[in-house]
């Protein structure tokens, strides 16, 4: 096969097997044209690539105009000039060429001037099937239409005579079946290029009102030239006469033709076949039709011709019967093919058998085309969906970016036509007030979405304008575009949007490489946070057409493939929790790999190694997964967000409040800025799950599994583990000293930091489940071991330490009260020796000297002063609660020891740590700090509270009967299971020298119950989920600066005016509102590995990935190596495949 | 007088090359003096679509193949010969390639295609002569993978079942073979040739729809 220039300008008498399209090149060819313009369209594109190819050989003029309108204007002043010319669309670019098209006929052409304008029945490659033969007598515009890829090159030879002797523009209109039909040609020789040159004629040429009216005039002359030409033309034929006929046009007569002869019925049906359809030729039809009585009108789409001939009939008294649409024969959607040819000729002539019905047939899964891997549209899509999410509106257009619109990239709400990206946009942001986006490409900007976008220009419209510049208009096969100059094959990309855009008078204009996912994020964040509208540019050369063309714009070769990444497993569907078993049950959601995207995409340096394990979550004595809720909450996913913390916490709703927060002192965004408010983001949801009108979490609840495990101490660690007893089915019995359960959260831990709602919230949560409470229950009082252990399985000891440590302080001064019994007294005691109107000191730097000394404040306190041995750094309180006691008035001498009592009130000395102490980190031991000489002063007090710390009160052990092992006084346990020396005895929380924060206690609780459950139902049958891991001891956060995030403060929830505080024990913390929440959860920087995240499959797309089981692979012959998934995958999973060099960067 | 033109309908997928080997095929046809046309159905095939393109000989002008025309039924891939189920007949020969292209809307759900097994299952309720033909093995060997088109064509001309003569076949691909890609071309044919002969020497075990070539 020889090229298409050699072929198409071969010799006259020559039979070729041409494309329909190519047989209308060689018609136009064969009629000397002498300029030919377009735009590409399937199915019409083979007609202008065809001259795009052969014009220079032809020596004429040809251009991929800008549009058809403008395409049809030149071909017009071609034709003006005095040459035939051509100009090629497809049925849509018709339509908008209609304003010029509708006034040539008035002014009528010189030359001859054909219109190719492809039509599409069943839209295989379009969003419409118009039917533009109504056009034809619309606008008086001749119209004919091919059968045949012969057809379509003596149809488009003739119509060029047709239009210069008519004067009238034509239509040549081939739908696809006869555009990408290949079929024999005969080739006729090669016409003389004729030009007259525009000669001045004046007022010939101006359609002013008064010129029009005579214009058209004229145009009946014309069409009745036209009318004696199409009589007297070979457009129609009829292979015989008889009583009953066939009447088709178009394709459809070649396929009636085949059938009639295939079904052998040539001789007894007659076949009227038409390649025009206006004018029609009414004399010949009307002859030829008088013998006929019934006729079948075979045409695609509408009864165009049906209905003519009717009138046409009826006006001159023939009595023939005419079957078609009308009569319910033939369907008025879609292109015919032989089986519906072959149903008509059944059902209204009778001949032939009705189509057999093919069995059952299931159609396998659909293959719907899909963007190209690599492609840069994906990448961009891809990048705004990051930035935007589900809340904006998407509007697309017309090109390969169309395919942007199926998921998983999502990107298209409405799409209507070229150029309406841009406008859809507009007047949707206008009328609803949302953020809108519109998209469109470098061709389509110039087609027609220039006006479009200086619309919104003008009316400053709140939008995001989209040019997605790949250099090429890659949709059609890779035509020029006013983006991009093709010289002998070779592209040569303008990059001229940016400035036409800024000429417009768009003022936030920016071009961005959307394959560098950073900067097309950055630039979709500046224009999302940005009034008006902001124009993105996205350029990269389409790397398919690179590689065909086999040139890049720097001159070198560009290779079809850079290299292969592949899935690292390691990392892939593993988080950081999961290597200790703790994968979390949620499934992925894409909101939420959204936002873990976006961190990856924008946060992260990709050269600095990342932890598997948030520190949040391994520094956590519960394990929880921080990131995971906070990415929920930042996508609004509230109820997963609820889960993943509840699933792990008993006592939500305390622990929110309350919790050292151990997480927040090595919080990633620390190295930042300020680490993220971890505890009040959990707050946050629980606050969102009480104002739910059904219960938001719903743990599961195994069925009873008859075994009872009692309970002694309903304190944190004693209620988790009840709760998580409770829910693998035990009968469980809690029992405690007080008649209300809480343990220290309720006697220990002031209301306005725990109000006593909340802690009965989360004792009736778990009461709820069917936990059995005893109160006023005192173990070796009422209560025995023994006994418990004769009616229960396991027992739980849980019933905390009791008792402060005493501080022997000499002299005779102040009242002396432990501060736990101070915490404990009820608040509404404040009379009786409560500190009311006195001075009181607090000695302690711990949580419970603060909470004295704020609730001594609250009852009454004239002045309240803590001293503490620690500096003021060192002060193992929470800091926060350090800050607020101080702005609630209370003031601090940190770095002081109280020496002895004094009858006005407490000596105390200046203390520093002893030189031998002074390079050890952490906490230090009273003894190691030494006085400073000379320093000593006295505090005014009548009341002294003593808060440096607890211990186990020996009764607590004295009561159980046994003896159980112990270490420093506290009873030893095993560290997996919490099971003391007895064999069915476990014990937990401040017992035990296990962690003594809350938090501390509830995971020791729910270790205690995994323990008990592995004990008593054995490894089989007990729960497969292990217990949260023991947190190592030490969590050192990598200093190293390795995130490129701005600097955003940490936000704060609301909070009481300190002034008004100390009036009553309400809680001073407030809680964050929505907009707050997920401002804040989206300052996470999501520094762990996630073991749910699919984004590649979920929101990327590209069709290299593959799940294989549960596994994301790479297939090696699709990936290209583009680098583009390795930049945001959040578990930094995707790398080249090792065997290859790195991937250097496209231009 | 009945006539009944022979139709040829080539299916697989976007870049398998399915347009240029029915363009082949009409070259040779026209080549040998025959009536040919070729039809195609393209627009987005090239981002990775179902393509199909027919052959007609013999008399006649459309380019259609409708339901239960298919005389044979080339498939590149294993699922679009079952999406041209409907295009078959008792008598019609399905030559079907086994390598498995899975869609990405299977592959991105973790499901894989069909097994060729199945297919052929499925292909054998409306013919019997089925024969599955691993030319992709054959292109392979030529040196492309991206020759598989070719050696398609080879196990075509080889099986001798065209009404276009193996020779004026042979005589287009021949002319394929002046660049290096054209050589490997050559080879993928006259290796898929080769297949298509040892199958087609074997005549009745097509008719018995079994698995050659594998």
């Amino acid at each position: 096969m020889g090229s298409r220039r050699d072929l198409l300008l071969d010799r006259p008498g020559r039979s070729a097997l041409l494309l329909g399209n190519d047989a209308i090149v060689r018609g136009a060819i064969e009629a000397g044209v002498g300029f030919a313009c377009g735009y590409p369209g399937t199915p019409s594109t083979e007609v202008t690539d065809g001259f795009a190819e052969l014009a220079p050989a032809l020596g004429i003029p040809f251009e991929y105009s800008v549009n058809e309108k403008i395409a049809l204007e030149m071909a017009f002043a071609a034709s003006l000039a005095g040459a035939r010319s051509i100009v090629a669309m497809k049925h849509l670019g018709l339509m908008y060429a209609g304003d010029p098209l509708s006034t040539i006929p008035y002014i009528g052409v010189e030359g001859g001037l054909v219109i190719v304008s492809a039509g599409d029945p069943s839209c295989l490659t379009s969003p419409n099937e118009q039917d533009q033969r109504h056009l034809a007598d619309m606008l008086h515009v001749p119209l004919l239409d091919p059968r045949t890829p012969q057809d379509a090159l003596d149809v488009t030879r003739f119509a060029f005579e047709l239009s210069e002797r008519s004067r009238l523009p034509v239509l040549v209109r081939p739908t696809t079946r006869v555009c990408h039909t290949m079929a024999p040609v005969r080739f006729g020789p090669i016409g003389a290029r004729r030009q007259t040159g525009f000669v001045r004629s004046p007022g010939r040429y101006i359609p002013m009102p008064a010129n029009a009216r005579r214009f058209r005039r004229e145009i009946i002359e014309r069409l009745a030239t036209a009318r004696e030409l199409i009589e007297e033309s070979a457009l129609f034929s009829c292979s015989g006469s008889r009583s009953t006929a066939v009447l088709a046009s178009g394709a459809p007569a070649a396929t009636c033709a085949d059938t009639l002869a295939e079904l052998g019925a040539e001789n007894e049906i007659a076949l009227f076949q038409l390649s025009t359809i206006y004018p029609l030729p009414e004399e010949w039809l009307l002859s030829s039709l008088r013998e006929v009585e019934t006729l079948l009108v075979v045409e695609e789409l509408s009864p165009y011709l049906e209905d003519r001939l009717r009138a046409l009939l009826a006006l001159h008294g023939l009595g023939t019967r005419v079957l078609g649409k009308r009569t319910g024969h033939l369907p008025e959607q879609g292109e015919y093919d032989p089986e519906v040819i072959r149903r008509a000729f059944h059902e209204a002539l009778q001949v032939g058998e009705p189509p057999a019905l093919t069995g059952d047939h299931q159609p396998p899964a659909e293959r719907p085309p899909s963007l190209c891997p690599s492609c840069p549209h994906r990448s961009a899509f891809f990048a705004a969906r990051t930035v935007f999410g589900d809340d904006a509106l998407y509007f697309n257009d017309i090109g390969c970016y169309t395919l942007g619109t199926a998921p998983p990239l999502k990107a298209g709400d409405a799409l209507l036509c070229m150029g309406a990206g841009f406008t859809l946009a507009a007047g949707v942001a206008r009328m609803t007030g949302k953020q809108t986006l519109g998209f469109l490409g470098d061709s389509t900007f110039f087609h027609s979405g220039m006006p479009a976008l200086l619309n919104v220009i003008k009316s400053d419209v709140d939008m995001v304008a989209v040019i997605m510049d790949n250099g090429i208009t890659a949709m059609t096969g890779f035509q020029e575009s006013p983006a991009a100059k093709i010289i002998d094959g070779r592209s040569e990309h303008l990059g001229n949007i940016e400035g036409t855009v800024r000429a417009l008078g768009a003022k936030h204009v920016e071009a961005v490489d959307p394959n560098d996912l950073e900067a097309a994020c950055r630039a979709f964040e500046r224009a999302r946070d940005r009034r008006g509208l902001s124009v993105i540019i996205t350029q990269r050369v389409c790397p398919v057409f690179e590689v065909r063309s086999h040139l890049r714009t720097d001159g070198a070769k560009p290779a079809a493939k850079v290299g292969t990444f592949e899935v690292d497993h390691a990392s892939c569907g593993h988080c950081g929790r999961s290597s200790h078993g703790l994968r979390c049950a949620q499934s992925s959601a894409e909101d939420f790999e959204r936002q873990i995207v976006r961190m990856r995409s924008l946060e992260s340096d990709r050269e600095q190694a990342r932890p598997a394990v948030a520190p949040c979550a391994e520094k956590c004595p519960l394990y929880l997964c921080v990131q995971g809720y906070a990415a929920h909450i930042a996508s609004g996913r509230y109820a997963e967000a609820l889960e993943l913390i509840m699933d792990a916490l008993a006592l939500p709703d305390s622990v929110c409040r309350v919790c050292d927060k151990p997480c927040e002192s090595v919080c990633e965004r620390g190295t930042v800025d300020q680490p993220i408010a971890i505890n009040d983001l959990k707050k946050f949801v629980l606050q969102w799950a009480r104002e739910c009108d059904e219960p938001a979490y719903r743990p599961e609840l195994e069925p009873g599994n008859g075994k009872s495990v009692a309970i002694v101490g309903a304190g944190p660690a004693g209620l988790a583990a009840a709760y998580e007893l409770r829910l693998r089915g035990y009968e469980v019995r809690v029992f405690d000293a007080n008649e209300a359960p809480g343990g220290m959260l309720l006697t220990g831990i002031p209301a306005y930091r725990l109000p006593r709602e909340a802690l009965q919230r989360d004792v009736a949560r778990i009461l709820d489940h069917g936990v059995h409470f005893e109160g006023g229950r005192r173990l070796g009082g009422d209560l025995q071991l023994e006994t418990l252990l004769e009616e229960h399985g396991a027992v739980l000891l849980a019933m905390g330490g009791g008792r402060g440590v005493e501080l022997p302080l000499a002299g005779e001064g102040p009242r002396v009260l432990d501060a736990l019994d101070y915490l404990s007294a009820q608040p509404d005691s404040s009379s009786a020796g409560q500190g009311s109107g006195e001075r009181v000191v607090v000695i302690g730097g711990g949580n419970s000297a603060i909470d004295a000394s704020r609730s001594a404040l609250r009852r009454g306190a004239k002045k309240v002063v803590i001293v503490s041995l620690e500096d003021r750094e060192h002060m193992p309180a929470i800091p926060e609660e350090i800050l607020e006691a101080e702005r609630e008035g209370v003031v601090i001498r940190a770095g002081w020891k109280a020496t002895d009592l004094i009858e006005e009130g407490v000596r105390h000395v200046r203390v520093q740590p002893a030189e031998s102490s002074r390079a050890v980190a952490g906490r230090l031991h009273p003894d190691a700090y030494e006085a400073i000489p000379g320093t000593q002063e006295i505090l005014g007090a009548e009341l002294l509270i003593v808060a440096i710390g607890q211990r186990l009160d020996d009764s607590v052990l004295g009561g159980l009967g046994i003896d159980l092992e112990c270490e420093g006084g506290l009873v030893r346990v095993d560290t997996e299971t919490h099971l003391t020396s007895h064999p069915r005895v476990f014990a937990a929380g401040d017992l035990t020298a296990r962690d003594r924060t809350v938090t501390g206690a509830i995971a020791a609780g729910r270790r205690a119950a995994w323990g008990i459950d592995r004990t008593l139902r054995g490894n089989e049958l007990a729960d497969r989920r292990p217990p949260p891991p023991i947190p190592p001891p030490f969590v050192t956060r990598n200093e190293n600066k390795r995130w490129r995030s701005h600097q955003e403060e940490r936000r704060h929830p609301p909070e009481l005016d300190p002034a008004a505080r100390t009036g009553s024990f309400d809680e001073v913390v407030g809680t964050f509102d929505e907009e707050g929440a997920r401002a804040e959860a989206n300052r996470c920087l999501f520094c762990g590995q996630c073991g749910n995240c699919r984004s590649c499959l979920d929101l990327f797309g590209c069709p290299a990935f593959l799940l294989d089981g549960d596994r994301v692979e790479i297939d090696p012959d699709l990936c290209v190596g583009c680098d583009v998934c390795a930049q945001f995958c959040p578990n930094g999973a995707l790398a080249a495949a090792p065997a290859l060099s790195s991937i250097g960067s496209l231009p | 007088m009945t006539t009944h033109a022979f139709k040829l309908l080539a299916v697989g997928v976007g870049g398998q090359g399915i347009l240029s080997t029915v363009r082949l095929l009409g070259a040779a046809g026209m080549a040998a003096g025959l009536e040919v046309r070729v039809g195609q159905d393209h627009g987005l095939a090239q981002r990775g679509g179902s393509v199909e393109a027919s052959l007609i000989v013999g008399p006649g002008a459309s380019g259609f193949i409708s339901r239960g025309e298919a005389d044979i039924v080339l498939a590149l891939e294993p699922l679009e010969a079952q999406r041209a189920i409907p295009r078959m007949n008792s008598e019609t020969t399905v030559v079907i390639e086994p390598t498995c292209i899975v869609p990405y809307s299977l592959t991105s759900r973790g499901l894989s295609g069909p097994s060729i097994e199945s297919v052929v299952v499925e292909v054998a309720k409306v013919t019997s002569r089925v024969l599955v033909v691993d030319a992709s093995a054959a292109a392979r060997e030529a040196g492309s993978a991206h020759s598989l088109n070719v050696a398609m064509l080879g196990v075509l001309s080889g099986l001798d079942i065209l009404p276009i003569p193996a020779a004026a076949i042979l005589s287009v691909a021949e002319g394929l073979g002046h660049s290096a890609l054209g050589r490997v071309n050559l080879r993928a044919f006259e290796l898929g040739c080769r297949l298509g002969s040892e199958a087609a020497a074997s005549a009745s075990c097509a008719r018995r729809g079994e698995v050659a070539g594998r």
